[in-house]
């Protein structure tokens, strides 16, 4: 057995390894839209905040927020939802954006199996976490808006990572842990909205854009 | 030596082929057209693969309507997996006995 067999073999091992990661995972998520996310997140709350004249950096919870519309509830509501969505699609925007760019540049398709797979993982607990969030809104138990929608989205995330690459999953992970604890700090839950989808989000694009270059 | 070659498979000894298998083992099926993009090969060699692969008894077709477009999908087999996890040993013990 010489030397070129032996190098063609694990040319092939190598690539098999590829093929097999690349058929099963979806690798055309952008660091680069994770940071974008995250400074919108954090822009909709920074908005959202200065349209109500509360300082930036005082105790805030979705509670006083909602409260803060005294007869009026029903407005602030509308402007915590307004921001949501907006903050929401924004999102969806740069990320199937710059997903594009990515799975061009790789050379993949933007939409097949892995990408379906993830989406679905993702998407399930989404739509759940939505339906959920717009329960509390009803019950007059806003509160429940910053530990629920973490909690959903963090547990989404970690589905998904199984799909697409492991790093989405660790966010997942951090983000459902910030959830879980924003449960116990009510008063600060903007803030704690503000961590998991603002800067968790930048950290975790930072990170997929310097370990992947994409 | 001769023990290693001897579980060396001919089926597999085209890196298409030992493609098509790699990624059929980890998916549950696969249609022909991701086959073609994930390996990136024409219609034709990606046919004739996938024909003699099925001839074996590693891989397996099913043919299928989604809407009026017919859709072939290939899942390997037990038989596949078996044969293609036989080979792969037979690569590890190859260069791990060049490395010690």
């Amino acid at each position: 057995m010489n030397m070129s067999t032996e190098q063609e073999h694990l040319e092939s091992i190598r690539e098999m390894r590829n093929l097999m990661e690349r058929s099963t995972r979806y690798l055309s998520v952008s660091g680069l839209a994770g940071v974008i996310v995250g400074f919108i997140a954090l822009g909709g709350v920074a908005c959202l905040l200065t349209n109500m004249d509360i300082p930036i950096g005082r105790p805030v919870s979705f509670n006083e927020l909602a409260a803060a519309g005294g007869p009026q509830a029903s407005l602030i509501n509308e402007r915590i939802l307004t921001m949501a969505a907006g903050v929401f699609s924004l999102s969806l925007i740069v990320e199937i954006g710059l997903a594009y760019r990515n799975a061009r540049k790789l050379r993949l398709p933007l939409w097949d199996a892995t990408a379906r797979r993830m989406i679905t993982a993702l998407g399930i607990p989404i739509l759940g976490g939505g339906v959920y969030c717009l329960s509390l809104i009803q019950a007059g138990q806003p509160d429940g808006l910053a530990p629920a929608s973490l909690i959903f989205y963090g547990l989404g995330l970690v589905h998904a990572g199984r799909h697409a690459v492991p790093d989405v999953g660790r966010l997942g992970l951090a983000v459902f842990v910030s959830g879980l604890t924003a449960s116990f700090f009510p008063s600060l839950g903007v803030y704690f909205w503000a961590f998991g989808f603002g800067i968790l989000h930048i950290i975790y694009g930072i990170t997929i854009h310097f370990k992947h270059q994409r | 030596m001769k023990g290693f070659i001897a579980d060396f498979n001919k089926a597999f000894e085209s890196r298409i082929r030992l493609g098509i298998m790699s990624i059929l083992v980890v998916n549950d099926a696969v249609d022909f057209a991701s086959l073609k993009v994930q390996l990136q090969v024409t219609d034709g060699n990606m046919a004739s693969h996938l024909s003699a692969l099925e001839k074996l008894g590693y891989v397996e077709v099913s043919k299928q309507f989604i809407g009026r477009k017919p859709n072939t999908s290939y899942a390997a087999t037990d038989a596949g997996r078996l044969a293609f996890a036989t080979h792969l040993d037979a690569l590890e013990k190859l260069i791990g006995r060049r490395e010690t």
